[in-house]
């Protein structure tokens, strides 16, 4: 790796470090206690961010799949695979950080609710492909495969950000997001904390992509130089 | 750097139980005058039980991307090894 490469890297890390480390004096000390769900409610601050990556990764993954699809050029299938092993660590992260919050708020460490079903439908998506790219057929066949299952995942998303408007659900109504409700406003104080917890899993995310992408990268061309 | 972060959130959760409240419609009240009220009292009593669930919730997603950047660090020097024993 190049000297200016390291560079961007270690500073790109630096940087996350630094926001994590704010992020948790806002959670943590800043934010104030929501008053019906307590202290527990602190766990937004990392669940929302789980899940806004979590989904943006498989639209990343659907669309680099379906730009392969089209060009067959390899850095695309690279980024596919990069972004859905990403997906995977933060939809995991996603679903254990909703059962350890569920159990304080609901009584109940899961359920077959709407939005935890499609959640964990997208999860098993993202697992299938993985394993498909690491079992499945090699070389364009398989990523061809891969981008086909990609498309269900896209699918799947949007059903997940409506589940709690399409069906009645345990799981609270949209706060955020252009589907949220007019009437369900947020304390600003909480509001501001997410957004920053956004902001900074979002950087953490870019980091973790860009990383393994370059491994991907090198991965790929390493196989071609022994194959040849 | 693990043990660091542990006793950041430690103390971060010694810190706690001395925020202010807010309310659904957004005024907040410090500790000292929830303290005269019982009802209120019964809620702070299930805050601090909800602080394990806090601690288990950040300790999974921190060991996660822990355990997710080692993966990434052994992968680079396995590839390393490979380049190498190509050159």
């Amino acid at each position: 790796m190049g000297i200016k490469a390291n560079i961007i890297n270690k500073t790109a890390l630096f940087i996350t470090a630094v926001l994590m480390f704010l992020n948790l004096y806002l959670i943590f000390i800043w934010a104030p206690n929501e008053i019906n769900l307590g202290i527990s409610q602190r766990i937004f601050y990392i669940h929302i961010p789980l899940a806004w990556l979590g989904m943006i990764s498989m639209f990343i993954l659907g669309i680099t799949s379906i730009i392969y699809l089209f060009t067959n050029n390899t850095k695309w299938d690279n980024l596919a695979k990069s972004t859905a092993e990403i997906g995977v660590l933060f939809l995991s992260l996603l679903l254990l950080t909703g059962i350890v919050w569920s159990k304080p708020t609901w009584g109940i460490w899961w359920t077959w609710d709407a939005k935890l079903t499609t959640t964990l439908i997208l999860w098993f998506i993202y697992v299938g492909y993985l394993a498909l790219r690491a079992y499945g057929p090699p070389g364009s066949q398989g990523a061809r495969y891969g981008a086909i299952l990609a498309l269900l995942g896209i699918i799947d998303t949007p059903l997940i950000y409506f589940a709690t408007i399409w069906w009645r659900t345990h799981h609270p109504e949209l706060n955020i997001g252009p589907a949220a409700e007019s009437t369900n406003t947020i304390d600003m104080a909480i509001l501001q904390v997410l957004m920053f917890s956004l902001i900074t899993f979002t950087f953490l995310y870019i980091f973790l992509l860009i990383e393994k992408y370059k491994l991907t990268q090198i991965e790929t061309k390493t196989k071609e130089i022994i194959n040849a | 750097m693990l043990k660091f972060l542990f006793l950041s959130l430690l103390l971060i959760s010694v810190n706690l139980t001395s925020i202010d409240i807010i309310f659904a419609d957004g005024h907040s009240q410090t500790n000292a005058s929830i303290e005269t009220i019982s009802e209120e009292k019964q809620t702070n009593t299930q805050n601090d039980n909800g602080l394990i669930y806090v601690f288990i919730a950040f300790l999974i997603t921190w060991i996660g991307f822990f355990f997710y950047l080692y993966y990434l660090s052994q992968k680079r020097r396995e590839l390393e090894r490979k380049i190498n024993s190509i050159k």
